[in-house]
């Protein structure tokens, strides 16, 4: 009589499942950590005993079909529970003694109800505890195979031998036939366990699953327990038939010994050859309150649990993406459960204008999973930009300076390779700014660009450094009704606001909606520190920012652009707060005001009178506007308003009130 | 832009500023007292001080006449653009007569002050 020992199972992980539990911690059970279903499964006969009795967790491990999907006749399944802890703490503090049990449990009234009749793979049910550490893409894990302790350790009246004692290799072949037929008519549940019956006067092998099979008794038939077994150690049989032996033997208690016959196929090779018969004696179930069980799995001959640092094996790209994805989807664990991070990721952006501001703006829409980014500028990177304009480097200066669309592109996708990034050098015509005929055709065909760059994006961002500049990508974005943000900086305050559109409910101004002359070359005539963005350096970074946010709080009011401008106490708010009009901020108090104005049918830039004559006439009409800008105020009426205006301060009086002088219209 | 300031209320108390403007209201009729001055929230400030603040103005203009007069006033040269504002966040429609304007955003003591701040353009 000697004991018979088991070798135990191994976990195997794919980096697939690691990839799948990220993903379903990040969107789908967030902070919730009860149990899950998963489904592992393991097979038989691996030739070399490294990779004996392996268990293994796939892509599909979550989903039942899945895994019954994937499975070759070859695959074995085994259900079991997953635990994913939200803390490293408490992945420590697991009761594991309290866990083993309660999952022995489990199995043991299987084996007493006779539940396992109906699916034997209930025997091999496991439990795994673990913690993903997401920011690093490490998943500290321990698996348990529940082994339930007889009341007396298994043993046997002899010692295992290979199938080819007790079988000819004629018998071998036709069980190797049965099983195959066998698999094929079964349910995927009765693969791993059932009932060899040899009648030894026709001298022939049937299999029974367990849930068909009656008792026979013939004495004529000899019959053997039969599972898959993971094991190819010849010295060993594997795991399962722990809790298999002990539900055979509360099953069918009237043998003394019970012979197993340990399936080892090699798959695909059509070889049994390596499978084992081996007879243990009768064994008893302890009391449901003596129940002991073992079988958290050790590894390197330690009870501890196993790491697994998927950091370093995940491509570069895809860990990148993982993990940007990571920190916005953490948003929606708590702080912000409604936000909407595909209708970010598929918001397309046209920053028109590459300086301070479109640097500092295309960081932020990055930042908030905004990877699709189209660059407009017409200069080239120069040496005092990269200090302030964050996408760009020294070197990017040398040569006569880079191309600064294409640069700011280029950097957007070294900082995030999946970015979309695109880049168009190209002259905005402006008012007031003329030209003469030869440079027609190339002022038509940046104009055309940009009305295609326009059309084929969602927002438009005007970032550019004067405000001549703003004027036709204003109009256009209006004619083709698009979302504006606008972004412009003075010394030290900055504006940032949205344009109305025009069908929206009470529509908000424009940035040309709150004076009374057009736009004209503000370029001329000025000195050199009234040319450039002449600011406190703060003030892009921040109008940056608040650009982003404004337009990721519009994003999420269910009224997108429509949303009606939100002001201090106004209850009018969306997903993540107010979504002003216009947000005025000065950083000699370090205070925002936040403002609200309606459009203006007078105004030179998105006024019906404007828009209606550009579709008429498209580029006649602009070139007429580029070469003479007054034509605004005339096709608008500003020009009367300023006479009538002239007129009036004609005819004003000065009149005192008590020592008080007003001008007196 | 923090608090709106002005300098006459700060020089003037509340019971003159209220006298006053009953006055004007009842000697004019029709117009209605206005304070324009400008915005001092900025350190920066490319916009020159008006040299007189205080308007007796016809109800009926509107606030596209009212910064169209205080540009002129200023000289304001045409590539300088600016807007007018009320209270902390009102930028009152550029279409609408002064009488609206008036009395929707007008002082408890009866003036309406409104501010003008040059207008950012840089990138």
């Amino acid at each position: 009589m000697s004991l018979v020992q088991f070798e135990s199972f191994t976990s195997s992980v794919d980096p697939d499942y690691w990839y799948e539990l990220e993903n379903k911690k990040l969107t789908e059970f967030k902070l919730d950590n009860t149990e899950r279903d998963i489904y592992a499964t393991y097979n038989t006969g691996g030739e070399h005993e490294q990779v004996s009795s392996r268990i293994r967790l796939s892509r599909g491990a979550f989903n039942k079909q899945d895994t019954f999907n994937t499975m070759s006749v070859y695959d074995f399944s085994s259900p079991g529970t997953l635990l994913n802890s939200n803390t490293m703490e408490d992945f420590k503090n697991l009761d594991k003694k309290a866990i083993i049990k309660e999952v022995a449990k489990k199995i043991y009234d299987s084996i007493v109800s006779g539940d396992w009749i109906n699916d034997p793979t209930l025997l091999t049910r496991f439990y795994l505890i673990s913690y993903a550490e997401l920011k690093q893409h490490v998943f500290y894990h321990w698996f348990a195979f529940p082994a339930i302790t007889p009341t007396q350790a298994l043993t046997s009246p002899t010692s295992s031998h290979l199938i080819g004692k007790t079988f000819n290799e004629e018998q071998v072949e036709q069980l190797r036939v049965a099983y195959d037929m066998y698999r094929t008519d079964n349910h995927i549940r009765d693969r791993s366990f059932f009932v060899v019956v040899h009648n030894q006067t026709s001298n022939t092998l049937t299999i029974n699953s367990f849930s068909s099979y009656k008792e026979e008794q013939s004495s004529d038939s000899k019959v053997y327990f039969a599972f898959a077994d993971p094991s190819s150690l010849e010295s060993h049989p594997g795991w399962p038939l722990r809790n298999f032996s002990l539900a055979v033997s509360h099953r069918f208690p009237t043998h003394s010994v019970y012979t197993f016959l340990c399936i080892r196929e090699i798959p695909n090779k059509r070889d049994l050859s390596r499978s084992l018969f081996i007879d243990i004696n009768q064994a008893t179930l302890s009391d449901p309150s003596k129940m002991v069980a073992v079988g958290w799995e050790k590894t390197l001959n330690k009870s501890r649990p196993k790491i697994a640092d998927m950091g370093q094996m995940m491509d570069p790209i895809k860990l990148a993406e993982s993990s940007v994805r990571l920190n916005l989807e953490l948003m929606k664990w708590r702080m912000f459960p409604s936000l909407d991070l595909n209708k970010l990721s598929n918001t397309k952006c046209l920053l028109v204008g590459a300086g301070t501001l479109g640097c500092h703006v295309a960081r932020n829409l990055m930042a908030w999973g905004c990877f699709n980014i189209t660059f407009i500028d017409r200069t080239k990177v120069s040496f005092s930009n990269p200090v302030r304009q964050p996408l760009y480097e020294y070197v990017d200066c040398l040569n006569g300076g880079a191309n600064k669309a294409q640069c700011a592109a280029d950097h957007v996708k070294k900082i995030y390779p999946n970015a979309n990034a695109n880049a168009y050098s190209l002259d905005i015509p402006m008012p007031g700014h003329p030209y003469d005929d030869s440079h027609k055709e190339a002022v038509q065909s940046h104009y055309e660009q940009m009305n295609e760059l326009i059309k084929s994006h969602d927002v438009i961002y005007l970032l550019t450094d004067t405000r001549e500049s703003r004027w036709l990508p204003t109009l256009l974005a209006t004619a083709n009704d698009k979302i504006v943000i606008n972004a412009a900086l003075g010394f030290d305050s900055y504006l940032v606001m949205r344009h109305g559109q025009p069908n929206h409910t009470n529509r908000l101004g424009c940035y040309f909606c709150f004076d009374v002359v057009a736009p004209v070359d503000s370029t001329k005539d000025r000195t050199l520190d009234q040319q450039c963005t002449v600011t406190r350096p703060g003030v892009s970074a921040v109008a940056g920012s608040l650009a982003v946010e404004l337009l990721v709080a519009m994003l999420h009011h269910k009224l997108e652009s429509n949303a009606p401008a939100s002001i201090v106490g106004s209850q009018d708010q969306g997903e993540l707060g107010f979504i002003p009009h216009q947000i005025r901020g000065s950083m000699s108090n370090f205070q925002n005001a936040l403002m609200t104005g309606s459009a203006y049918n007078q105004c030179t830039a998105c006024s019906d009178a404007i828009v209606k004559e550009y579709k008429k006439n498209g580029f006649d009409f602009l070139h007429k506007v580029f070469n003479r800008s007054k034509l605004l105020e005339e096709l608008t009426g500003l020009d009367q308003l300023q006479q009538k205006t002239q007129g009036m301060l004609d005819e004003m009086e000065f009149i005192d009130e008590d020592d008080e002088e007003y001008q007196f219209m | 832009m923090g608090i709106p300031n002005s300098k006459y209320k700060e020089q003037t108390s509340f019971s003159d500023r209220i006298q006053e403007s009953n006055r004007i209201k009842s000697k004019h009729p029709g117009r209605v007292p206005v304070v324009v001055e400008r915005y001092q929230g900025w350190s920066g400030e490319q916009l020159p001080e008006l040299k007189r603040s205080k308007f007796i103005i016809k109800e009926c203009f509107t606030m596209g006449h009212l910064m169209s007069m205080v540009r002129e006033q200023m000289e304001l040269r045409s590539d300088q653009q600016m807007f007018l504002f009320c209270g902390r966040s009102e930028i009152p429609p550029t279409a609408v007569p002064l009488s609206h304007i008036y009395s929707r955003y007008k002082d408890e003591d009866g003036f309406l002050y409104i501010q003008y701040a040059g207008e950012s353009a840089f990138g």
